[in-house]
């Protein structure tokens, strides 16, 4: 064992399982997923629908507890946080964007993008804010309101948000699910360039092998378990090697 | 500026439509209450009549303020649902549950601030045509100056304020439970569960209302009516509060043979899974048909009370009304004459009270006054009797000492000698010696209660003061039934000025939840459209929901209303012979069609409306 070098990971899953108890019965959409993520590190996770990639990104972030397992972020035991702790955690450590609705349609791009610094009692850096939103190419756009925007504007505003903290951690939960190829593309590399030049850790979730082909590696997920791992593949060989997971 | 004060006013801008019905029931509140303050001020102290109408008008306000609560936090509660999505990003980006509790009771304060400051400018205009139609009719000699004093107005606004954050209270609540991860998930929540609080008070105000009507059945008449008249309210808040739970099983299992229905089996499946969007529409219908249904059979039951009483006591067959001059006709035997003066009773429980002059053994002859305890041929120099009832408000009863003060300025102490059994057609509340009351300024009031001479018949009688020609001369059946209807009217004048407002309220709230709801279901309809559904049928989808919550709201509110009156009946019955039994029909009609009508309308008119709102636009927008 010789990692005594590396970083301590960013993120760590130790046989996080998580079940839901319905009517209909119980069902395990975690049944024990352990891995480490290395600081600086942009992973994607795919898997087949309803194969837990969203309720784990749910438990990576706090937000959902899972039944049994712990979850580290950033060097904190999730579960032993009060919500107000992880509230700031969250808030200080880690950064969202989803498929949509993430931004809050009452205020403007500006706005949103130094929500988080309010929330947290900051007066928002105004060349900061602003220095997000020219980064995700949206300088002259600062005065609009979500509905103003176009779908891929209101991805990147939402990608200002998650980096203007300056967070260890970024989830995206399809990020590019609802934009079109080109619009996608050029999220997808804002993203990458983030990782690049700042050394942000990103899990992502999505079903698109070319996405995926952006990450460092791709963990894929099968019924609640981990099931496969593949470093530096080109969309091609990530979407071989779903098609024999779906096989 | 803090991050939520900002948000808060942001937020109200951004989603105006969804407080729309808030700001009217607290500026129409505020209106209402400041319009008859101001007035009350204005008036000041004008005799007996102006007095009944004010607190009438008073008492109007009070459900006015009553049902603006229920609107706000209707619309409050609403209004947090529809945005589950935005307050768990909220949380998502930071902030904490009491950052967005905070957030909540902002918005809540800069609508009711705006309302309330429009409600108090809308008072002035209230007061001046209170003060036209007081004057139009008669009730004040001319048409009184409104005064220019702002504090009635202030006073008003800082009601409907504190109105509306009471309203908002549990909404904002519920606002900081929204789990972050409530972001990410694709469904809304249906809410079918309830909070510990909510179930708490709801279960707290279902037994609370099951003791009072217990006690309405065992209780006596005066008490079960105060009874019947606040037990409504009580099982309303008390079915709202587990309306969630509720209500979508009531509609499921009466709409159960409509389950393979294409359209109407879809309308019950969502309104089985939208509980709180269910709750919202049946809440004002529920509210106005318990409260009205019970409020105008409890009065009805009331009339019938009274009429049963003048019956069962009367004894004179003729009753001449309309003059000041006793008849004198030779048939007449005995002549009972009625009259008043004002006193008040003095000391800590203070209050003013019409009292009369009997001579006793006359006033048992004609209109048989019964002795409930102690004993009316004491009636002599300086004592007096009350009535059953108003021993409850008096604070004395029978052999208290009771100072009172005469209009002449003159006071006396009187002694409790006799409580008599209530006739309120027959006779006041406070009864005095004849000679006390004639000493201190008791005026006849021009109604006369006749018994024949020895050996003369009623109808004798009648014609002969017929002929005599002094005053309006009727049979007792007549006399009785004008006194009936006299009543009735004068019920009828005060459940309009009461059940008027309530039931505006009432349309608001629904015309709010359906507008708002549709708004907010764009995009659901969208995809009933795509999956193939055509206009029409999403019309008649939403009409069936409204239709459905409506029917099981109208049959919860009929429930109540029947339990009420029957449990009512009993004691507005018990010790009477002949007690007629009126149930207003046509008015609790009304009331149904009205709150059918109202449903119905605010169901279809924004469906129709959004056909021409391309909901493409919609799918853009968040
Ligand atoms: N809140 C929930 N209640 C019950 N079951 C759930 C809930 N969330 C997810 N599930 C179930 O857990 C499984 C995994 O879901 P999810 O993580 O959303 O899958 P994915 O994102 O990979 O499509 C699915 O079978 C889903 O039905
Ligand atoms: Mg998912």
């Amino acid at each position: 064992m010789s990692t005594a070098t590396l970083a301590p990971p960013a993120i760590v899953l130790d046989g996080v399982a998580r079940s839901y108890g319905s009517r209909a019965g119980r069902v395990d959409a975690l049944r024990g997923v352990t891995h480490a993520f290395a600081p600086g590190s942009f992973t994607a996770i795919m898997g087949p629908s309803g194969s837990g990639k969203s309720t784990l990104l749910q438990c990576a972030a706090g937000l959902d507890r899972p039944t049994s397992g712990r979850v580290l972020v950033a060097g904190h035991d999730l579960g032993l946080l009060s919500e107000a702790a992880l509230t700031r955690l969250r808030r200080d450590a880690m950064g969202f964007v989803f498929q949509a609705y993430n931004l809050l349609p009452a205020l403007t791009a500006y706005d949103n993008v130094a929500l988080p610094a309010r929330l947290a009692g900051r007066r928002p850096p105004r060349d900061e804010v602003a220095a997000a939103l020219t980064r995700v190419g949206l300088d002259t756009q600062q005065r609009r309101r979500p509905a103003e925007l176009s779908g891929g504007q209101q991805q990147r505003v939402a990608i200002a948000r998650a980096l203007v903290t300056r967070p260890q951690v970024v989830y995206a939960d399809e990020p590019t699910g609802a934009l079109d190829r080109t619009t996608g593309r050029q999220v997808l590399e804002l993203v990458r360039s983030t990782v690049d030049t700042e050394g942000l850790t990103v899990v992502m979730v999505t079903h698109d092998p070319v996405a995926a082909s952006y990450a460092d590696s791709v963990l894929f997920l099968a019924d609640g378990l981990l099931v496969g791992h593949l470093a530096r593949g080109t969309a091609t060989q990530i979407a071989a090697a779903m098609n024999e997971l779906e096989r | 500026m803090p991050a939520t004060i900002r948000l808060g006013l942001a937020s109200v801008r951004e989603h105006r439509a969804l407080y729309a019905g808030s700001f009217v029931a607290v500026a129409l509140g505020v209106a209402l209450i400041a319009g008859v303050v101001l007035l009350t001020v204005s008036i000041g102290d004008q005799g007996a009549e102006v007095q009944d109408t004010l607190s009438l008008l008073g008492v109007m306000a009070g459900f006015a303020g009553f049902m603006a609560i229920f609107v706000v936090a209707s619309t409050f509660g609403f209004a947090v649902t529809a945005r589950r999505r935005e307050l768990g990003l909220l949380r998502l980006v930071g902030a904490t549950p009491r950052q967005v509790r905070r957030q909540v009771r902002v918005e809540a304060l800069v609508v009711a601030a705006l309302a309330a400051v429009t409600g108090a400018a809308l008072g002035r205009l209230v007061a001046l045509a209170l003060a036209v139609l007081l004057a139009a009719q008669g009730i004040t000699p001319d048409r009184a100056p409104v005064t220019w004093d702002l504090r009635p107005l202030a006073i008003s606004a800082g009601c409907g304020v504190v109105v509306a954050m009471l309203g908002a209270w549990a909404a904002s609540r519920r606002a900081a439970k929204v789990p972050p991860a409530q972001a990410l998930r694709e469904a809304t929540d249906t809410g079918r569960r309830i909070g510990v609080l909510r179930g708490v008070v709801g279960t707290l105000c279902l037994a609370g209302a099951a003791l009072m009507l217990v006690g309405i059945r065992a209780g006596d008449p005066v008490l079960a009516l105060m009874l019947s008249i606040f037990v409504p309210e009580l099982v309303v808040v008390g079915l709202v509060c587990w309306g969630p739970v509720l209500l979508p099983l009531l509609v499921r299992v009466l709409t159960a043979p409509l389950r393979e229905h294409p359209v109407l089996g879809l309308a019950r499946a969502n309104v089985g899974n939208q509980a709180r969007r269910t709750t919202s529409l049946a809440a004002p219908v529920l509210a106005i048909s318990a409260i009205a249904g019970s409020l105008i059979l409890s009065l009805s039951f009331a009339a019938d009370w009274d009429q049963g009483i003048t019956r069962q006591q009367l004894a004179a067959p003729v009753v001449v009304t309309d003059t000041l001059r006793a008849p004198n006709a030779p048939e007449v035997g005995v002549i009972d004459g009625t009259n008043a003066v004002s006193l008040a009773t003095t000391g800590e429980a203070g209050m003013d009270w019409t009292a009369e002059g009997i001579d006793p053994a006359t006033a048992v002859a004609t209109r048989g006054l019964r002795t409930h305890r102690g004993d009316l041929t004491r009636l002599t120099g300086r004592t007096m009797a009350i009535s059953r009832s108003a021993v409850f408000d008096a604070g004395f009863g029978l052999g208290s000492q009771v100072r009172v003060l005469f209009p002449d300025g003159t006071r006396v102490p009187l002694r409790v000698v006799a409580i008599v059994e209530d006739a309120a057609t027959l006779h006041e509340d406070v009864l005095l010696p004849t000679r006390l009351a004639r000493a201190h300024g008791a005026k006849p009031t021009g109604t006369w209660f006749v018994l024949p001479a020895p050996g003369v018949d009623a109808a004798e009688l009648h014609t002969a003061l017929r002929d005599e020609g002094t005053g309006d001369v009727l049979t007792a059946e007549q006399w009785i039934a004008r006194v009936d209807r006299a009543q009735r009217d004068q019920n009828q004048v005060g459940l309009i000025a009461i059940l008027g407002p309530t039931g505006l309220y009432a349309g608001i709230a629904i015309a709010n939840t359906l507008l708002m709801g549709s708004l907010q279901r764009r995009r659901e309809f969208t995809v009933t459209r795509l999956v193939g559904a055509t206009a029409a049928q999403v019309r008649r989808m939403v009409l069936a929901e409204s239709a459905m919550v409506a029917g099981a709201a109208l049959l919860l509110g009929s429930a109540v209303t029947a339990t009420v009156a029957l449990l009512l009946r009993a004691p507005m019955t018990a010790g009477l012979d002949d007690v007629p039994l009126t149930v207003p029909w046509a008015s609790l009609l009304a009331i149904a069609a009205a709150c059918a009508t109202v449903t119905v309308v605010a169901a279809v008119v924004p469906v129709v409306w959004l056909r021409g709102h391309p909901s493409a636009a919609a799918d853009h927008q968040q």
